[in-house]
């Protein structure tokens, strides 16, 4: 045996079951977390909260008379990646979501998200700033447009965000990172449209935003089917292949916008061809090679490579006639 | 398994199907053990991480962008985990704990991993988990690791002699 073969059997060996605990591990929202039920624990928690109630009832009986604290306030904080937070009275971070994908990168890592969960604003939207460097979404090199990165904070309530504003501002500068951080204040539905958020009559928007998951992913892929995640991937194949110049993008643009049901497939055609081509040029034995095992003129052959050049009508045909033989 | 295949999985996990997660657990498992490994050193620790890993693909399968390379953000998540543990393991590993850790990686029957741990570094060890295990090309795995093409290949070689050389008439 060779010492691969050992090492991959020696991986076999140590390398877990498939374990039904992560099939059942459902979904994360914000508010859920996977926890181990002691009943011991249970009935001790129990018996506390019983107390607890009875307590807080008593407190909150007193405090019904006092003045009401202000109410909790959400706003967004947008640099790709971008993110909502909802803070209370204190200038506490009661939540945060992400808003983007990019945002979903950060959140999913649980630690993350404790460093920003329960504490005090800036500390908060300072270590999601942090985040974004970490993770290379904040180029830290000094050329070019990339010398200055634009932050904004938005949000629907009359809060001052100055003092965030020179947080942020000085936190980025002391890691040698120029920045504007902008302060908008907006109406209500402009600001539901930024979270991406429906409003819902008798629903506010902080109770929706803490109701919902963290993850954008999630929220927006919620009652999708397999067709509409398809559809997810031709737009993103799309904007892909949107930096693919000349008679490539235009080739593919046809084949996508002619709806072509098994689209892998003819990547996968195109692939070959354009590889045979690519060998062809440079490898005079590889043509010999496919002449032989097709059994077609050489000549033919560059001749049907040449159409590929000539862009997406010629290599529809080339294909159809390719196929039919 | 190609990336291609690998993020055609990763998109039905994203859709709730837990067979499509086992199949992407059996197919990766071997892969992302090694490359674990490769930063933990430690069996008892690879085998938690396994399980908070595939959680981890699980729970973000939804953000993954369909038609990007699945074997790459598979392992950012393996990576990104193994060093949120080593950070942790910093302040929480206390010294008595070293030895247990010792005592745990002292295992007869592994010897290709054996010799590995103790010829190679952990950068060696990367390459050739990345090229045995995953199938990167040399210029994929320069990429992931941020160096030029020509310094893996000769890691690369460079490992595999030491390997073979550690390895010499052990039996297989």
């Amino acid at each position: 045996m060779n010492w691969k073969a050992k090492w991959k059997r020696e991986l076999d060996a140590k390398i877990p079951n498939f374990s039904d605990s992560v099939v059942d591990c459902q979904s994360q929202k914000s508010t859920q977390r996977n926890v181990k039920v002691n009943k011991r624990k249970l009935f001790a928690f129990s018996a506390l909260s019983f107390v607890t109630v009875l307590v807080m009832t008593l407190i909150v009986s007193f405090f019904a008379l006092q003045p009401q604290p202000m109410p909790e306030t959400v706003f967004a904080v947008e640099i790709n990646p971008s993110v909502a937070f909802v803070i209370d009275n204190k200038d506490k971070v009661k939540s945060v979501s992400a808003l983007n994908a990019d945002a979903d990168v950060i959140l999913s890592t649980e630690d993350n998200v404790k460093e920003i969960v329960g504490k005090p604003m800036s500390q908060a939207v300072n270590k999601f700033v942090d985040f974004a460097l970490q993770y290379g979404y904040i180029d830290l090199s000094y050329s070019g447009i990339n010398q200055v990165t634009a932050i904004r904070i938005t949000s629907c309530s009359n809060k001052n965000f100055e003092v965030l504003r020179d947080s942020i501002e000085d936190f980025l500068c002391k890691k040698g990172k120029l920045s504007a951080v902008f302060t908008k204040n907006t109406t209500e539905q402009e600001f539901y449209d930024i979270v991406g958020f429906q409003k819902k009559s008798g629903v506010k928007l902080v109770d929706a935003i803490k109701k919902s998951s963290m993850f954008y992913a999630e929220r927006t892929s919620t009652n999708k089917n397999i067709d509409d995640l398809s559809n997810d991937f031709l737009e993103y194949a799309q904007n892909v292949l949107g930096s693919v110049g000349g008679e490539m993008n235009s080739i593919l643009q046809t084949l996508i916008n002619g709806g072509i049901a098994d689209l892998q497939d003819y990547f996968t055609k195109l692939k070959q061809v354009l590889v045979i081509e690519q060998r062809v040029k440079y490898n005079q034995n590889y043509l010999n090679y496919i002449t032989d095992r097709d059994a077609i003129s050489k000549e033919k052959l560059e001749e049907e490579h040449q159409k590929i050049k000539n862009g997406k009508e010629n290599f529809e045909d080339f294909w159809h006639e390719r196929n039919e033989r | 398994m190609t990336a291609n295949n690998l993020a055609r999985l990763i998109c039905r996990v994203a859709n709730g199907d837990n067979r499509a997660l086992e199949l992407l657990y059996l197919k990766t498992a071997r892969g992302v053990y090694a490359f674990l490994y490769t930063y933990l050193h430690n069996h008892a620790d690879t085998e938690d991480a396994m399980q908070t890993v595939y959680l981890k693909i699980k729970k973000g399968a939804g953000s993954f962008k369909a038609g990007t390379n699945g074997r790459a953000w598979i392992l950012q998540i393996a990576k990104n985990h193994a060093l949120d543990v080593l950070r942790q393991k910093r302040y929480d590993l206390p010294i008595e704990s070293v030895a247990n850790t010792c005592a745990n990686n002292s295992f007869s029957d592994q010897t290709v991993m054996n010799a590995m741990q103790k010829v190679l570094t952990e950068e060696e060890q990367q390459i050739i988990a990345l090229h045995v295990l995953w199938g990167y090309k040399h210029r994929e795995i320069a990429q992931t690791l941020n160096v030029p093409t020509g310094t893996i290949t000769s890691k690369y070689k460079r490992s595999i002699e030491k390997l073979k050389t550690a390895l010499k008439g052990v039996d297989l």
